[in-house]
């Protein structure tokens, strides 16, 4: 019996569905405050002085915390540390905090934030990363032409290859900040421990070793003393890491100088303003091809806006560049990637991390240069696809596992009835008075799994596994659930890597003094990396209880097998609670650490193997567009995914299905409104910032196209952002054939107006 | 919520006699949908005394009349969406209130609520407008009368003062064989604020010339509007392509005549000429 590969139910879905869970905002402790941050008034101005006099005698008010307050230092970061946990000398963002005021109620708390009093000295703002770039003003001292960093991927001679080319296609794109929207906003508690200076850290953190040395770095407390514990988590995408990094210390800063729990949540407007977001990119793409559609090269300058911190920028600039010329064989590649400080909401992690707005931008181009060849965006991309033995766009020679892609395109192709709709729309669509128009667009991706040769070295998991004295597994992994469905996913593989059924498996919630450190749940590397991790502790554990086996029954063990809650040994089959009794019997330790770490790659900073192992990912969309007012229908969507081996294949389907109607939100609806005079964001809740609802949700299909990878513990990869990644470039395609000409649209979203507009343009006013 | 004071009277004539007792300014808080937002947003309602008249007995019922249809004040957009009368004598409004908000919003939010609230983006008005809507109400306890067109001064105001509730609405009770269309224009297909809105109702004689026609567009007027002289191109005649044209270019061409040119013209005018020949060609080709 195999656990993994089955749909078991999910182990958490019982609080959730009844409301048992406890979210961060859930918590009540003895004595708590309530917080509440001050926002900076200027998206960048010198802060001449802090008044807190005032807030401090007002009702139940314990204590208002400024920078002056933090012991250590001031700022955070998970590579880069920039980021203020309170603005100091000045704010560099809106949603920078300038203090933060603990009273006995929440409403004391708002109400005395009022009268927090903060004299500024305005600076200009800098909210276009195009004249941030070299701008006198400069945001961080350290970064004197505003440019944080990036990545240039090479390959090849790009002039020669343009040179061989027959067809050039030119084009420009541009994508806008999106928010998560997990439907959790922010909430964390800090509570002291009353015997020694220590806190717990509890509420919505998607990575908290991460947090851990945040605290440690601004409080100076030991690594021990910082406990972290995340709460039930509402949804995250990437979302509750630094933000969320930043209040914890903030409330452990409170909870620590009054000895008093303290709790601080954002509502969604100031979730929306202080939360990071995805990056906006601008790219300026040069696709060279043969007559035939094979791409010669491919000539990409993409400028990302980090906003006031760095954040994950260069980081995202890497997959932005190593992963946006997608699964395409080509001769040369010149990718410049860099992102650029700015007054605006920073960004950072997010689902897909670079990659939806990069291969947007190609996928819109592919389908360019597939009309000026006069070939069909399906063949432009079968022509190009790469396949076992070929070498990826950045260098990589992909002979050590299966590269899916096609067999993924081709799935997602016939499910969508991709061509024979495809004859029937180009047919229709030849009426140049009809005012309702379908379209078709395919986009694929390859995913680098986990984090990449950016991060050669690091990249590391780590598990405490311990067999009690009832067989009973208990796992302790960091690595946490964070609404994707990872918990249950764990559980599986340390069922079938312990050879024990399902139940014999119990999963301990993520707290940082009981799991050993680990990288956090991100990059999608969650299934991947813990999996590694859980099989090297099993097989640690299998040699403590072999040794006990040994011992006791005086056999040799060097055949043992671990299966189906059974143990074999020379002539010996025995239960698995029997050999764990003879463990306890001779005071042996059925525990063990296990640990796993990505094998560096060879990447010299351009080019070569940016990453260990890919995932594989298709999506096809079909559209409806009515000219006469500009809607998009989404018809319908398939994705098609190869996970390598789906652990919970209900999971994957659900992370396929979110990650369909997240790419539909990006592509047709998500605008947060940002004003560029002053860096403000104008949509900052769901009334005005516009995700899809159920009602506008699509048969959405999910696929799963399974070819164990040989380089992961039980075959699988992630799926988180693989989901994604490619919908919004399916989406505009389809779009954009709708309008009969590929590549007509070119900035996200695709809205009611841009595309009443287009078609206005390219079909007059009316029939 | 900050507010002065919290009032739940149990009667209509109770509520008079507390709106007449109370001092400072009042706020008659219906569902709530509107306010709960609002006080979110700020303070203002600090020094209000909050009435609520949620379930007043009096202000519950949709009651089929002679020519008319009265529906109670208090009643929700739920009731007036599932209502049999409303469906069979005026669907035009039950299709109306089904676009509104979620289904929580609708459960609770009233009829009167939506019309004092006076949003120019309110799904319920155009619909309310062209089955000839008016308004009673009592003044001081006394009960006074308001066309629907005339109840609401300009965006977010009504002629009414804080003290004046709103006992019913009565609208046309159409007569059988009567179409009607509402067309919603939002962003997305559920909670969404709408661009615009087109409602609409026909009425054919035997021969096919049109005996009865109102049509108007919401969501982008700053107050509910009814064009006796759009409606003339149609009235007394059979409808064609040409006829429909001119009224879609007519009905149209109020958006900058009446909201006066904005960054939103160029879109709403097309789409309102555009939209509106289409519903219209499809109803009239339809039957």
């Amino acid at each position: 019996m195999y656990t993994v590969g089955q749909s078991v139910k999910r182990i958490d879905a019982d609080a959730k569905v009844l409301g048992t869970a406890q979210f961060g905002d859930d918590e009540r402790y003895p004595g708590m405050l309530y917080l509440k941050g001050v926002y900076a008034k200027y998206a960048h101005a010198k802060i001449l002085s802090v008044d807190t006099s005032e807030a401090e005698k007002m009702p139940g008010v314990a204590i208002v915390v400024t920078a002056k307050d933090i012991p250590c230092e001031k700022m955070i970061g998970e590579i880069f540390i920039d980021q203020y946990v309170l603005a100091d000398d000045k704010t560099r963002y809106l949603g920078d905090v300038v203090a933060v005021v603990a009273a006995d109620t929440q409403d004391q708390a708002n109400e005395a934030a009022k009268h927090v009093k903060v004299e500024y000295e305005p600076l200009p703002v800098l909210s276009d990363p195009r004249t941030a770039i070299g701008n006198e003003q400069v945001i961080n001292p350290d970064y004197p032409d505003n440019i944080c960093g990036g990545v240039h991927a090479l390959k090849g001679d790009i002039d020669k290859a343009f040179a061989e080319s027959d067809v050039i296609v030119e084009s420009h794109f541009e994508t806008g900040h999106v928010e998560h929207a997990y439907i959790e906003p922010e909430a964390v508690n800090a509570i002291p421990n009353p015997m020694r200076p220590e806190v717990t850290i509890t509420g919505s953190l998607q990575a908290p070793y991460n947090l851990r040395i945040s605290v440690h770095r601004c409080l100076g407390l030991p690594m021990s003393q910082i406990i972290i514990r995340p709460s039930a988590v509402g949804g995250s995408f990437g979302g509750k890491i630094e933000t969320a990094e930043a209040m914890a210390v903030r409330a452990a800063l409170v909870a620590l100088k009054t000895g008093r729990p303290a709790h601080y949540k954002l509502t969604r407007e100031e979730s929306i303003t202080e939360s990071y977001k995805r990056h906006p990119i601008t790219f300026d793409l040069k696709l060279g091809c043969d007559k035939e559609g094979h791409i010669k090269g491919l000539k990409v300058n993409a400028l990302g806006d980090s906003g006031a911190y760095i954040n994950m920028s260069p980081p995202v600039m890497y997959k932005t560049a190593t992963l946006g010329p997608g699964p395409y064989r080509m001769d040369a590649l010149d990718y410049d990637a860099v992102a650029v400080i700015t007054n605006n909401v920073h960004t950072g992690s997010m689902r897909g991390f670079g990659t939806p707005q990069a291969i947007f931008a190609m996928e819109n181009t592919m389908d360019m240069m597939a009309a000026k060849i006069g070939i069909s965006p399906l063949e432009m991309r079968r022509r190009n696809l790469l396949q076992n033995g070929d070498v990826s766009p950045c260098g990589h020679l992909l002979d050590f596992h299966e590269v899916s892609i096609r067999s993924v395109m081709e799935k997602a192709v016939k499910e969508m009835d991709y061509e024979r709709k495809y004859a029937e729309i180009m047919e229709e669509n030849r009426d140049p008075k009809r005012r309702k128009r379908r379209g078709l667009g395919i986009a694929t991706s390859m995913r680098g799994a986990s984090i990449g040769a950016d991060g050669n070295g690091f990249d590391v998991s780590r598990v405490l596994i311990e067999v009690m004295p009832d067989a009973n597994v208990h796992v302790n992994i960091g690595l946490v659930e964070i609404g994707q469905g990872l918990r249950t996913a764990q559980a599986e593989m340390a069922a079938e890597g312990m050879g024990v059924p399902f139940d014999r498996v119990t999963m301990g919630e993520t707290d940082t003094s009981r799991s050993p450190v680990t990288g956090a749940c991100i990059a999608s590397r969650g299934t991947m990396m813990g999996g590694a991790a859980i099989k090297d502790a099993c097989i640690k554990i299998h040699k403590i209880i072999a040794d006990a086996c040994a011992a006791v029954y005086k056999k040799p063990v060097d055949d043992i097998v671990f299966e189906n809650d059974r143990v074999r040994f020379a002539d010996m089959d025995i239960s698995f609670p029997e050999a764990v009794k003879a463990c306890y019997d001779r005071n042996m330790t059925p525990m063990a650490v296990g640990t796993y770490f990505v094998p560096v790659t060879n990447w010299d900073g351009h080019t070569g193997e940016p990453f260990y192992t890919y995932t594989y990912s298709c999506h096809v969309a079909e559209v409806e567009v009515d000219l006469d007012c500009g809607t998009v229908e989404v018809l319908k969507m398939v994705g098609c995914h190869d996970p390598g081996r789906a652990v919970n294949p209900d999971a994957v389907k659900g992370q396929i299905y979110g990650g369909l109607t997240m790419a539909e939100g990006m592509a047709l609806f998500e605008d947060l409104g940002l004003n560029r005079k002053d860096a403000s964001l104008k949509n900052r809740n769901y009334e005005n910032y516009i995700i899809p609802t159920a009602m506008d949700v699509p048969e959405n299909v999910p696929i799963i196209d399974e070819h164990h990878d040989p380089r992961t513990a039980f075959g699988g990869r992630s799926m988180g952002e693989p989901a994604t990644e490619p919908g919004a470039g399916a989406i505009t395609c389809a779009v954009n054939m709708a309008l009969g000409k590929p590549g007509y649209l070119t900035s996200l979203p695709f809205d009611l107006d841009k595309v009443f507009f287009a078609g206005q343009e390219l079909f007059g006013e009316e029939a | 919520m900050k507010y002065k004071a919290y009032y739940r009277p149990q009667s209509v004539p109770e509520t008079v006699e507390l709106l007449a007792s109370l001092e400072g300014p009042v706020v008659l808080f219906a569902g709530g949908t509107d306010i709960l937002i609002y006080a979110r947003e700020d303070d203002r309602y600090a020094d209000s005394s909050i009435v609520n008249i949620f379930g007043l007995p009096e202000l519950q019922g949709i009651t089929l009349l002679d020519d008319e249809i009265r529906i109670g004040a208090g009643v929700t957009h739920t009731e007036i969406e599932q209502s049999p009368i409303i469906q069979k004598y005026a669907k035009v409004l039950a299709d109306a209130c089904r676009t509104i908000g979620s289904l929580q919003i609708r459960d609770h939010a009233t009829i009167a609520g939506n019309i004092c609230n006076a949003s120019p983006a309110a799904d319920s008005l155009a619909a309310l407008a062209i089955l000839d809507a008016k308004i009673e109400y009592l003044h001081e306890g006394k009960p006074c009368e308001l066309p629907l067109v005339d109840l609401i001064a300009k965006p977010y105001k009504t002629v009414l003062t804080d003290r004046d509730l709103v006992t019913c609405i009565r609208i046309r009770r159409l007569p059988e064989g009567t179409q009607t269309v509402f067309y919603k224009l939002g962003r997305r297909k559920a909670l969404a604020i709408s661009r615009m809105t087109i409602a609409l109702l026909a009425h054919r004689a035997a021969d096919g010339t049109v005996d009865d026609f109102n049509i108007t567009v919401g969501a982008t007027f700053p107050k509910p509007y009814t064009f006796p002289e759009i409606n003339g191109i149609l009235l007394g005649k059979k409808p064609d392509p040409a006829r429909i044209a001119e009224i879609a270019q007519a009905i149209s061409a109020k958006i900058p005549e009446i909201a006066g040119i904005r960054k939103s013209t160029t879109f709403k005018q097309p789409v309102c000429r555009n939209m509106t020949a289409r519903l219209l060609n499809e109803l009239f080709t339809e039957a």
